[in-house]
């Protein structure tokens, strides 16, 4: 199956992800040179079927990938792909939903603490699992009996998924007011958490496990988020406009909305 | 070669999808259309598909090796 590596061999799942978003883009041509010509029919792709000459190569981290064959390689592989059209209710109905995901954290950022490793991850990956949101809703004697992951490692990592985090952080304008929100996970429980910035205690507006909305004193600038709840802490850092800055954004000037660079903040 | 998509929209307006009319007597409308031909593809640095049809009825050693495309349109409305 392994071919000569004169070209550059690509992973078959982006390569599949690219041919459907070509063939999404057909069929939106197809319907624009209706709409263009003011005929009432088009054509809908409904099937298709392609034979590609490529070899087909594993590379040392697992993963599949193919290159096309070129003129006079003889011995190239021949994959047959299928495809048939699906409808939105087909589409919603079996993928998965990320904007409902409780955590939608990657799986990457518990992996040190978890000792997964990236053959842990390879597998969970396999089994549709990315983010630290599905790996909560896993049985871990079954994914032990079916991925052969150690229910030790499964249960350390969900251990670590349950610590709060501080992902991000968001400067929010709000009735003339400068704001904080503050991205993570399991930042609340039920009950308003303690949140100090620079060391100072802060009023928390709003409260959910993924998102705090507190409000900065006059003195704040920047320095560390604590969030401290159910006896855990989580630490960030955050950024503020200065404070004409601040004036400005009252005023409509296109002042730092989200903190440049600063944004992403360390836990 | 094109993208893989164009080719197909190409390929899909090559064929009318009526003929004929009221006032001629006959009227035909094509309600679908299989495709089954040769073409040339390669898969290109970012990952897409790029395809054509062949260049000529007989292939030199200098050609890549011909694959085989089946598609069926279906007209809506």
């Amino acid at each position: 199956m392994t071919g000569a590596r004169s070209g550059r061999a690509y992973p078959v799942d982006e390569f599949l992800q690219a041919l459907t978003a070509q063939l999404d883009r057909a069929q939106d041509a197809l319907a624009l040179k209706v709409r263009g010509t003011d005929r009432p029919l088009t054509w809908a792709l409904k099937d298709l079927a392609i034979d590609l000459r490529v070899f087909i190569e594993i590379t040392e981290e697992g993963r599949v990938t193919w290159r096309s064959a070129g003129p006079g390689e003889d011995a190239a592989s021949t994959v047959h792909l299928s495809l048939t059209s699906i409808t939105r209710p087909m589409v919603e109905e079996n993928s998965f939903k990320v904007e409902r995901d409780q955590d939608s954290r990657g799986l990457e950022q518990i992996a040190q603490v978890a000792s997964l490793d990236a053959d842990d991850q390879r597998k969970l990956s396999w089994m549709g699992v990315r983010t630290i949101g599905q790996l909560r809703k896993l049985d871990p004697i079954a994914v032990e009996a079916i991925a052969g992951i150690p229910i030790s490692r499964l249960q350390a990592a969900l251990e670590a998924a349950s610590h709060p985090a501080v992902t991000a952080q968001e400067v929010v304008e709000r009735a003339g007011r400068t704001l904080l929100a503050i991205h993570g996970a399991n930042l609340a429980d039920g009950t308003a958490p303690e949140v100090r910035l620079a060391g100072t205690p802060v009023e928390v507006l709003e409260f959910r496990p993924a998102r705090l909305l507190v409000r900065p004193g006059a003195q704040h600038s920047e320095g560390q988020i604590e969030v401290l709840t159910r006896g855990r802490r989580a630490t960030g850092f955050f950024h503020l406009p200065e404070k004409v800055e601040r004036e400005g954004h009252k005023n409509g000037v296109n002042g730092a909305s989200v903190n440049g660079a600063g944004k992403e903040a360390q836990p | 070669m094109l993208p893989f998509g164009e080719l197909l929209v190409e390929l899909a307006g090559l064929v009318p999808e009526r003929a004929g009319s009221l006032a001629e007597g006959v009227a035909l409308h094509v309600s679908s259309l299989h495709l089954t031909l040769p073409i040339e593809s390669r898969i290109g640095p970012a990952g897409e598909l790029s395809a054509s049809l062949p260049r000529g009825r007989l292939a030199t050693g200098f050609d890549p090796p011909l694959t085989a495309v089946t598609l069926r349109f279906e007209v809506e409305q």
